[in-house]
């Protein structure tokens, strides 16, 4: 292959879309030539940059809201005409159905299943994560922007637990933040509110479904951290987590 | 008749739903005001509420993104018809823009900021065709397969949209980088 046709494949190259052969060409062309190669190079930067500026735009609550009706509205009229053993086969599969997907719209559930339901979501969602960054500079002022406090965001990666990121997140009609780590092969959802925006008992410690919730206060929040890590792994995660988050809470506490 | 219909619309709702935050996403990026964005991103949840039955299993959100491209695509066209889109108009949001408020290095923040505003400004200027490429590769991950899958188009236009619209953010990155320097 030219040069000029190695060219126009390198941002599929860059984005892992080429056939091995291919790639192992304009691998080969790389080493070689520096144009090409700091080509690439500008190239992987920019994109870095258009990522970390990929922030979805948030759904309108009254599209949710509009959305939710309608569908409320088409299942009503649809389960008029189940037979009553249709009803109950109804009735289970959207319990299964929803034990499956962590999915509970649209009744409000106690906040152990929501906090269970919004991990599993998050899980099972291609997108668990809003901003995408290890770095606690990027992360804490992007949740400063969607939420009206400012959680603690430990980095723990020193200690085995790498933050993801973070997302914003509802438990019932309260917008908390979600921070995101990976511990080995497990995701740990750590949610974050002021100090009584909800209430909840500040030493639960719980399991439902496989998961393991528990509670953790920090200065001016409350956290709760939901994995499926053992109970004995999450209760460890939960101190390192509090003694890196008191660091900080100087800085964390400044709810608004 | 085993299974009643309410069910069916259960069971799409959990399929469906938990790729609204992406379906909405693609809808701003394309119609580029909120209130469009709305109308079709919940014309096309009904939409495929209604072909709920064609969903074959495989990727949730590509379907549903396909559902929500066409119809943002089918408002273009009525809009543009009736001659009243403007589409050059665009408002950011300003959520954003508040990241400044509480950062602990106001500076460093600011920069970002205003870096990543010139590319959401940039990406928003792009012509549709590339602009929803674009979203679909760097917002959305997904592969150039499924990217053609969803524009009706094969993959070398996917490919060669993509790179125009790298292009295109890379002249504005570097005409930045001049100003800055």
């Amino acid at each position: 292959m030219t040069h000029d046709e190695i060219r126009s494949l390198l941002d599929a190259y860059l984005d892992d879309e080429l056939d091995l052969a291919t790639g192992l060409a304009v691998g080969a062309h790389l080493q070689e030539c520096q144009q090409c190669s700091a080509w690439l190079a500008e190239r992987r930067s920019m994109l870095g940059q258009v990522r970390a500026a990929a922030i979805p735009f948030p759904v309108p609550a009254e599209l949710s809201a509009r959305i939710r009706a309608q569908l409320g509205a088409s299942r009503r009229r649809q389960d008029r005409h189940v037979q009553w053993f249709g009803a109950l086969a109804a009735g289970l599969l959207a319990v299964i159905g929803g034990f499956l997907l962590g999915h509970s719209w649209p009744q409000a559930p106690d906040l152990r299943a929501q906090l269970i339901g919004a991990s599993v979501r998050a899980l099972l969602s291609t997108h668990p994560i809003d901003v995408l960054s290890s770095d606690h500079h990027t992360v804490k002022p992007w949740l400063s922007s969607q939420l009206p406090f400012s959680p603690p965001v430990p980095e723990l990666a020193d200690q085995g637990d790498t933050l993801l990121g973070a997302r914003v997140d509802y438990l019932g009609s309260t917008r908390v933040a979600a921070l995101v780590y990976q511990h080995g092969h497990h995701q740990i959802n750590v949610y974050v509110w002021p100090l009584g925006a909800i209430d909840i008992d500040p030493h639960l410690n719980t399991q439902a479904d496989g998961y393991h919730l528990m509670a953790a206060p920090a200065g001016a929040f409350t956290a709760v951290m939901v994995s499926d890590l053992s109970s004995a792994e999450l209760a460890a995660f939960r101190d390192r987590w509090k003694a890196t988050a008191g660091d900080g809470a100087g800085a964390g506490a400044d709810a608004h | 008749m085993p299974l009643g219909d309410g069910a069916r619309t259960r069971r799409f709702e959990a399929v469906a739903l938990p790729h609204l935050s992406a379906a909405y996403n693609l809808a701003r990026w394309i119609c580029r005001n909120e209130a469009d964005a709305a109308d079709v991103v919940q014309e096309a949840v009904m939409r495929a509420l209604q072909y709920f039955d064609s969903y074959r299993g495989g990727d949730a959100r590509a379907w549903l993104l396909q559902i929500v491209r066409n119809s943002a695509h089918t408002w273009i066209a009525r809009n543009r018809f009736a001659g009243q889109v403007p589409l050059e108009e665009h408002e950011l949001d300003g959520t954003e823009t508040e990241a400044t408020r509480v950062s602990e290095d106001p500076v460093r923040a600011v920069a970002a900021q205003i870096e990543a505003e010139g590319l959401r400004l940039a990406i928003a200027r792009l012509p549709l065709e590339q602009r929803e490429v674009l979203i679909l590769r760097e917002f959305e991950d997904l592969s150039y397969r499924q990217i053609a899958d969803i524009i009706g188009s094969p993959i070398g236009t996917v490919m060669s949209r993509l790179s125009r619209a790298r292009d295109q953010l890379a002249a504005i990155v570097r005409g930045d980088q001049r100003v800055a320097s």
